[in-house]
Formats: structure tokens, sequence, C-alpha cells
């Protein structure tokens, strides 16, 4: 049977056009509103990814730092995240969720408790942003037998025959990183130069389901149209503190946002 | 897929400055640009040293997320350096962080025990029967280098953690404490942090040694028993700086100051046939502000 993650990217392919990925922060700025925001952007967003918190955030810039601070400070905890997907499951049973965050927390909670938790919530995919290949050989094969995606992640600086050897491991989705950067910053190189790496990568393996983030916005998305997928993160954390700043509702902010985000990309 | 990158700038993270002074002075050497990661709370209290950076016209960064010391300049350091690592090379000042920059940090350090041998050797005739080699850690860099000769040795190894003020439980002291193995800033490490794995808080009075991780190098040396690991309180490290200071021709910063304090303990135990070693691995003229705070004066 193939996953959610493997049916959703194929409903694009066939309406010829990239998938649509969100990332939202678990518990931001309550743990009522994320889960609003979940429902109400699954209108748009082809795949949900959601982050849960960490503390000491290496590979995240201003904006993720910002949401994950504002969940943390509401007291968020991993066994508030697997709840809030499993609510949000209970209605969408068929998009697909990906939870995003960094290894001590799972370490912590005990691999196989942690993945238990994830297929009686509904969790589709794992983004896991510091435990690279190949010291997520093992995690990932557990994975794999659970049938969660365990999405391993590309760079510019990821040689060649490292990607190779990445792919072949790899799920049904990878993620390519576009630029030197943490997420968030700004779009440095241009999307060409980011389309021929992609496609770069897509010649090693064309089966496999290619997505692109970091820097990504209204203003670049269209730009990139022709990836398997993209993800938008940093853009929805600002428009959340935006909101915030502004008194505004962040629920129908982002509502607003992600729709426009996919009108570009259709 | 890059092409050839042209490095042409240095970028560190100094937890008391050391690391930063060192940095700045090699990059003026070779004419590159540096960059310098502080926490905004160490900026304040290590002034001398910050002020000696600026000298070599290095930038500092002053870090102003959550505690605003080394475990968020570490932090901010990397992101900086993912960002920037076609033109930049990221030097670490402690031994954290992914495995080759615990190489990188050690191998220079090292350099302080190949001396130090050589001097023990000189003064005893051989390697003394019974050898306390005693050195406070926070990052693990100076007590590596220490200790590195001494490795295949009998020298017994002391490292001395941060204490931390006493009746605080915010201790920089992963090893003493038993905390739980976790992973921080790329590395598998005993770090301080709750049951979820949000890392924890720290406070101590050496800037440093406030950080909630130790050096997996010394993780390793504790679970295969070659080293022994003790804390020693803000206030211990303080009655040690001043008693150092006053009877002998040196006045060690805050850090070795956690070694002096167990030196001092240890002492009256001992044979007058066994011989410390402590390394006194920091002047106190950087922690000159805190030292007047704390004792109400300072006098070099």
């Amino acid at each position: 049977m193939k996953s959610k993650i493997a049916e959703a990217f194929d409903n694009c392919r066939k309406e010829k056009r990239p998938a649509l990925i969100t990332y939202t922060v678990a518990g931001d700025n309550t743990k009522n509103n994320s889960l609003k925001i979940l429902n109400r952007i699954s209108k748009y967003a082809d795949i949900l990814e959601l982050g849960f918190a960490h503390n000491t955030p290496i590979a995240d810039g201003g904006q993720i730092q910002g949401s994950s601070h504002r969940a943390l400070k509401n007291g968020i905890r991993l066994k508030d995240v697997f709840q809030i997907v499993k609510k949000f499951k209970k209605n969408n049973s068929d998009k697909p969720i990906i939870l995003m965050g960094y290894y001590n927390l799972i370490y912590q909670n005990g691999e196989n408790n942690f993945l238990k938790s994830c297929k009686s919530s509904g969790v589709d995919g794992l983004i896991i942003v510091d435990l690279p290949y190949p010291e997520n050989k093992s995690f990932a094969s557990k994975c794999k037998k659970k049938k969660i995606n365990f999405i391993q992640l590309l760079s510019p600086t990821t040689s060649r025959e490292r990607m190779k050897k990445i792919i072949k491991v790899s799920h049904d989705m990878i993620y390519y990183i576009s630029m030197l950067s943490t997420t968030g910053g700004k779009l440095k190189v241009t999307p060409k130069k980011i389309l021929q790496n992609y496609n770069m990568i897509k010649r090693i393996n064309s089966k496999k389901n290619l997505v692109i983030g970091f820097g990504i916005t209204d203003k670049t998305i269209s730009s990139l149209k022709s990836a398997n997928g993209l993800v938008v993160g940093s853009m929805l954390c600002k428009t959340i503190t935006n909101s915030l700043k502004m008194g505004q509702n962040p629920v129908t902010k982002l509502d607003k946002v992600v729709y426009n985000l996919k009108k570009k990309i259709i | 897929m890059l092409e050839e990158p042209v490095l042409d700038r240095l970028w560190g993270i100094p937890g008391a400055g050391y690391a930063g002074k060192m940095l700045s002075m090699a990059a003026k050497k070779f004419g590159l640009k540096c960059k310098i990661f502080m926490g905004a709370k160490d900026i304040k209290r290590q002034r001398p040293n910050v002020e000696a950076m600026r000298k070599n016209g290095a930038e500092i960064v002053p870090v102003t997320t959550g505690s605003q010391t080394l475990v968020d300049a570490v932090s901010e350091c990397m992101r900086y350096w993912v960002s920037n690592c076609d033109t930049t090379h990221m030097c670490v000042g402690s031994t954290v962080g992914p495995n080759i920059f615990i190489k990188i940090c050690a191998f220079s350090t090292a350099q302080i025990s190949r001396e130090l041998i050589k001097q023990v050797k000189e003064e005893f005739g051989q390697i003394p029967k019974k050898l306390k080699l005693i050195n406070c850690v926070g990052g693990g860099s100076s007590a590596a280098g220490f200790w590195n000769e001494f490795m295949d040795t009998h020298a017994e190894f002391i490292g001395v953690e941060a204490g931390g003020p006493r009746n605080s439980k915010l201790h920089a002291a992963p090893l003493t404490n038993g905390s739980k193995i976790g992973i921080l800033h790329g590395a598998a490490q005993y770090v301080i942090q709750d049951k979820e794995g949000q890392i924890g808080s720290t406070e101590s009075i050496s800037a440093g040694l406030d950080y909630p991780g130790i050096s997996p190098l010394h993780c390793f040396l504790k679970d295969t028993k070659r080293a022994r690991y003790t804390s020693a309180t803000d206030e211990e490290a303080l009655k040690a700086y001043q008693l150092v200071s006053k009877l002998e021709n040196i006045s060690p910063s805050l850090e070795p100051s956690h070694a002096f304090a167990e030196a001092i303990k240890l002492a009256p135990k001992l044979r007058s046939s066994e011989v410390i070693v402590v390394n006194s691995c920091g002047d106190s003229l950087k922690d000159k502000d805190i030292i007047k705070q704390k004792l109400g004066s300072y006098v070099r």
C-alpha cells in the first residue's frame, strides 16, 4: 500500500503542480490555535509539517526560533504535539503530517516509544534535523518498518557520491535544502541555480519525490514550481509573529497567506 | 556542487574569551576577517578579553538569545557557519561540537602537556609514581590538552566542574551530578536537561565553565574511568583564587581557581612524595570585574 505522502505527490502530479508543504510549530501561539491553523491551511496545503519545539534549535533562523520559543513558553510538551496530530487526523485522515524537530527529544523519549506515539496519533513522516546520514541508518529503518517516512536531507554541500547513497536509502520523499543557510534565510541563490541542482539530483533517481525548502516565500515560490514539492515555513512563522504584534487573529491571517501561496503554484 | 571555496574568514566562539583572543591574533597575522560570537552576558563579564579581541580587529557578535552564555554562542556561531561555510572556517575554542572540531581543539591544546611532560621529567627524572593532574572542565579544552601526553602513563587525571553558587541548583557539572546522555551541538554527551530533552540552564561565576554539556571526550574518559570528575562551588573557587594569589606568584582566573580549590582540598591528605600539578589555564585579569563585585576589590 502506498503511503499517504506518496499519494499526495501522485495527486499533485496528476494536477501538474508541485505539492505545497507548510511548516508550523505545534503550540504556536497556543495548542488550540496551532490545531486550528492545521485545520484551516490543510484546505490548500498538500502535506503539513509540524515542528516539535526544542530550546536549542541550531538549524533554525530567527523566525522559527521565535515560534519555538512561544510554544515552549506556553508549556508545549511532546504528548501535546501528538494530541494535536491525533485531533487533526480525526477529521483529516488522508492529509499527511510530518513531524519535524531535533533528535534529543526522540532520544530521551526512547526511539521505540516515540514511534509508537507517532503511529497511534497518525504521524506519516519525520524530519530530524540533526540526525544525518549515516548516523540515522538504524532509526530510519525502524521508521520504515513502522511505515513512517524518514525524510532525508540533501544540501548544496552534499557530494554527489554521498547523495547517491542517501537517495538509495531514502523513503518516499527527499528534502533538498536550497542554499547554505539556516531556515528562513533570504534566498541568496537564483531559482535557476537551485533548479539546476534540483535537476541534477532528480537525474540520480527520477522516481523519488524531491522537495525544495529554505528561503521560499510568496515572492519566490512560483519560480520554483517545476519541483515535486515546495516547503514554506519561516514565512508562516513570521505571519504568526506579525499578527500577534498587530493584535490580529493568527489563524485567519495564516489561512489567507497559505491560500495565496497555493494560487501562485497552480 | 560547490565551486572551489575561498576561505578568507575565521569565525570563532570562546567562552571566557581566550580562544577568541588567540583567534583574533591569528586572523590579524594572516590578514583574515574575524568574527567572534559571545553571549551578551559573557561580553559584559569578560570585558578585558573582549577589548583585546577588538584591538586585534575582530568583530564581536553579541548573542542575546537564551541564557546569553556559551551554549547560545555555540548555537549562533553554528548557524552562521552553516550559512557561510563556503567562505568561512569555524573555530571552536572548546572540545565541543561535531567530531572534527573536538579533535582540532584537543590537538591544539595538547601542546600544554607536550611541554609539561618534559618539565616533569626534568624536575623529577621520571614521571612520579603518584602524580595528580588537576584541571577545570567546562568546554574541556584545557583539560584535554593538559592530560593528552600523559594518557598512556599512570598519572591520575582529576577534572573539576563548575558547582555554581552554593545552594543553587543550576550547576554546570553534568559529569559530577550524573546527568543523562543527550545530543547537543551535534554530539552525544552528558548534558544538563529536563525529562523531555530540553537543554537546562546553568549558572557559574566563570564564563569558561558555564555550559550545560561536557565534551564527549571527557564523557569517554569518565566512562572508561581514566579520569575522575568532581566540582567546586563559586565560593570555593573564589577562596582558592584569594589563597593562591596571596601565596604564589600567579593570579589564576576563576576557571583554574576551581582546580586549585580541589588541590587545596586534596593536598592535606597526601604524602609529601605525591605530586599535584594544577593547570593555571588563565589569568585573573579578565575576571577583574567579577572579582571586584564579589570581593570588593581587585589587586593584581
